[in-house]
């Protein structure tokens, strides 16, 4: 493991990686902080320019990315009380206040602080953790991956869209059926092609993905007239003083020390994410709070703004977990992540820490590095990034939209590509209005082609068999997980109309 | 949104999930192949069958609830430019052959902001050109890509 680790720090603090880190949290912090776009949008935009790096350069400039847009989304929360993405959401509770109360440096410090904490901690504990289950998971076999995808597949439905899993299982399934157009892998057959030689190849992962998100989220902003740019600048022309005081510094030690370690492994569960470990970490310091504190909460609190802050980046990266040991992404930005190493040739899971140790690490390493950069380069910038918002919105939606069509454009020269991103965006945007989420649609489109490898595996190994269900006691394990995982809203369901 | 707009939308979905499933059965198959346990058309015709399954599950829900189901409001939401945008998408994407990168790009750029009610003439003009400009440079030169100049120019 110290090999690796060594290795992982030599690659990253290569100049031009730590360049890419620098450049990934700058550029996702601005991507962060403009009104509906976020991480998924952020990393997917990158990855065409990534295209032509060494995979560990490509994923050190998302890892970069990442965290620099969730950091822009806690900008945002704080300074217009428009969060950028659902897992700085409960950031806004106590940030907004704060900023109102004129403490807004005070308050971005304190976010900063805590959001470097969190992902220290997760980075400590992803170095123990994930090289181990790398270990473990060298016994799965198809039947065990077949399992851990659907689990995956239906535990993101489950947790992502709070109390509408059925429109979230909907969405999921669209994913898989848009994953089955192309060429099939196992005999070579044209399946929902239609005669056409662009769709022989199957749909792109970067298209779908720009489509959904990137391209779906700018036009969504112009049919809602969203215009918070405005305020955002004005926000970011008087922060105030960015120190920390001794109180607060004092308040924040225990929460970051609770939520991070709580943050990292919801991250870890499959479709839990950042969202619910910064809305359970905000649950639990309330909870925790003496009754005198507990009023605070909500008006500018500061352990109510850390632990969320902690919690939400602990959980990014623990969600790099199960990508990293079991390539099976647990989340939205983590399956476009996915999407992208493959698209370098390098296929995560078990084999990756043994075939590419200098990739797994040189992640690891870098979530490190660039929370580091996040605390020292990006803080004293805020001010100035809130103040690039200042673009108006009828330039701004008009270059997102070039350059995510330029980014896919760019790599395949087929202008088809186009015409297919402008249906999918309207198809995005039609889904999003009757409330079916984007994020389990993407993932079942990129687990798609491996769920369907695996489940030929498995039935050609049982002889078209459930057997493996029972025989096998991982599968049965996971198995006995995805019916617990599907119960569960339903119980609450139960639960909350019988109370 | 109204019940009645979601039980449309929820019975559209359906309809494309049936006829998924239609042409997932009329994928071919080779000589002996459906004899094995797992066919190019296992996978398609088992999605289209929990789709259609969790379809009904939603509309059967939607009658049984009076109420408004999730997702944005329409209210005040400002079609126009959005589809205006589309078109301009769709145009960009028809031009791009015929007119090159260049050409396709500040078109697109600056119908977009004026779509989106850009009226300064400095900037419509101006600043489409020198963006489109300086990406192609930067893609030709920099990155080292071929961006053809266009069809019309090459005759």
């Amino acid at each position: 493991m110290w090999e690796g680790i060594s290795t992982g720090f030599s690659t990253v603090f290569m100049p031009v990686n730590l360049l890419l880190v620098a450049c990934g949290c700058i550029a996702g912090t601005f991507i962060g902080m403009l009104p509906g776009l976020g991480p998924i949008s952020a990393i997917a935009l990158m990855i065409p320019i990534t295209y032509g790096f060494d995979p560990a350069s490509g994923m050190i400039l998302m890892a970069g990315v990442y965290y620099g847009a969730i950091f822009g989304g806690s900008t945002s929360s704080i300074l217009v009380n428009a969060p950028g993405v659902a897992g700085t959401v409960a950031t806004s509770f106590d940030g907004y206040p704060m900023a109102m109360q004129g403490k807004a440096g005070k308050a971005l410090a304190i976010a900063a602080v805590a959001s470097f904490a969190g992902g220290t901690i997760g980075a400590l504990l992803l170095m123990l953790a994930a090289p181990a289950l790398a270990v473990v998971s060298l016994s799965f076999q198809s039947p065990d991956y077949l399992m851990l995808m659907i689990l995956g597949l239906t535990a993101v439905s489950a947790f992502a869209s709070r109390g509408n899993v059925l429109s979230a299982l909907i969405a999921t399934v669209i994913g898989l059926m848009l994953a089955t157009v192309g060429t099939d892998p196992s005999a070579g057959i044209q399946r929902f092609t239609f005669g056409s030689l662009d769709l022989v190849d199957g749909i792109g992962f970067l298209l779908l993905a720009m489509a959904t998100f990137a391209l779906s989220e700018a036009l969504m902003s112009v049919l809602k007239g969203d215009d918070r740019t405005g305020r955002a600048v004005a926000a970011g022309r008087d922060i105030g003083s960015l120190k920390i005081d001794r109180e607060a510094a004092g308040q924040m030690v225990p929460v970051v020390a609770r939520s991070s370690v709580l943050g990292f492994f919801v991250g870890v569960l499959p479709g839990a994410g950042a969202t619910i470990a910064s809305f359970l970490a905000y649950g639990m310091e309330r909870a925790l709070a003496t009754a005198k504190d507990q009023l605070e909460f909500g008006k500018g609190s500061v352990r109510g703004l850390a632990a969320p802050e902690t919690a939400n980046n602990a959980a990014c990266t623990g969600s790099f977990v199960p990508l990293l040991t079991l390539g099976i992404p647990g989340s939205g930005t983590t399956a476009v992540m996915l999407g992208a190493l493959i698209s370098y040739g390098v296929q995560p899971g078990p084999q990756l820490y043994q075939n590419n140790p200098d990739v797994f690490w040189a992640v690891i390493i870098s979530m490190y590095i660039g929370n580091v950069i996040l605390l020292i380069l990006n803080l004293p910038l805020i001010p100035y990034i809130a103040r690039l918002l200042a673009l108006p919105r009828q330039l701004l939606v008009p270059l997102i939209l070039f350059f995510s069509l330029a980014g896919v454009y760019l790599v395949s020269f087929n202008t088809f590509d186009i015409f297919m991103m402008t249906g999918f965006a309207a198809a995005a945007i039609f889904l999003r209005l009757f409330g079916y989420p984007m994020a389990p649609l993407i993932l079942g489109f990129i687990l798609g082609g491996m769920m369907e490898d695996n489940l030929q595996r498995t039935l050609t190994l049982y002889d078209g068999s459930l057997a493996f269900l029972w025989e096998r006691p991982v599968s049965l394990g996971i198995s006995v997980l995805i019916v617990l995982v599907i119960l569960t809203p339903i119980v609450r369901t139960l639960w909350a109309r019988a109370s | 949104m109204s019940n009645a707009a979601h039980r449309a939308a929820a019975f559209v979905l359906f309809i494309l999930f049936a006829a998924y499933g239609l042409e997932a059965l009329t994928i071919p198959l080779f000589p002996g192949q459906e004899q094995e346990p797992f066919k190019p058309r296992t996978l398609p015709v088992a999605l289209a069958a929990v789709g259609m399954l969790l379809m009904l599950i939603r509309i059967l829900r939607l009658y049984r609830s009076a109420g408004t189901e999730a997702g944005p409001g329409i209210a005040g939401f400002r079609w126009a430019p959005a589809a205006l945008l589309c078109v301009a998408m769709l145009a960009y994407g028809f031009l791009m052959v015929p007119l090159g990168f260049v050409l396709a790009t500040t078109l697109f750029l600056t119908v977009g902001f004026a779509i989106l009610g850009e009226r300064r003439r400095g900037v419509l003009l101006f600043l489409p050109v020198v963006f489109s400009l300086a990406f192609f440079l930067l893609m030709t030169e920099g990155l080292g890509l071929y961006l053809a100049p266009g069809a019309w120019f090459g005759l």
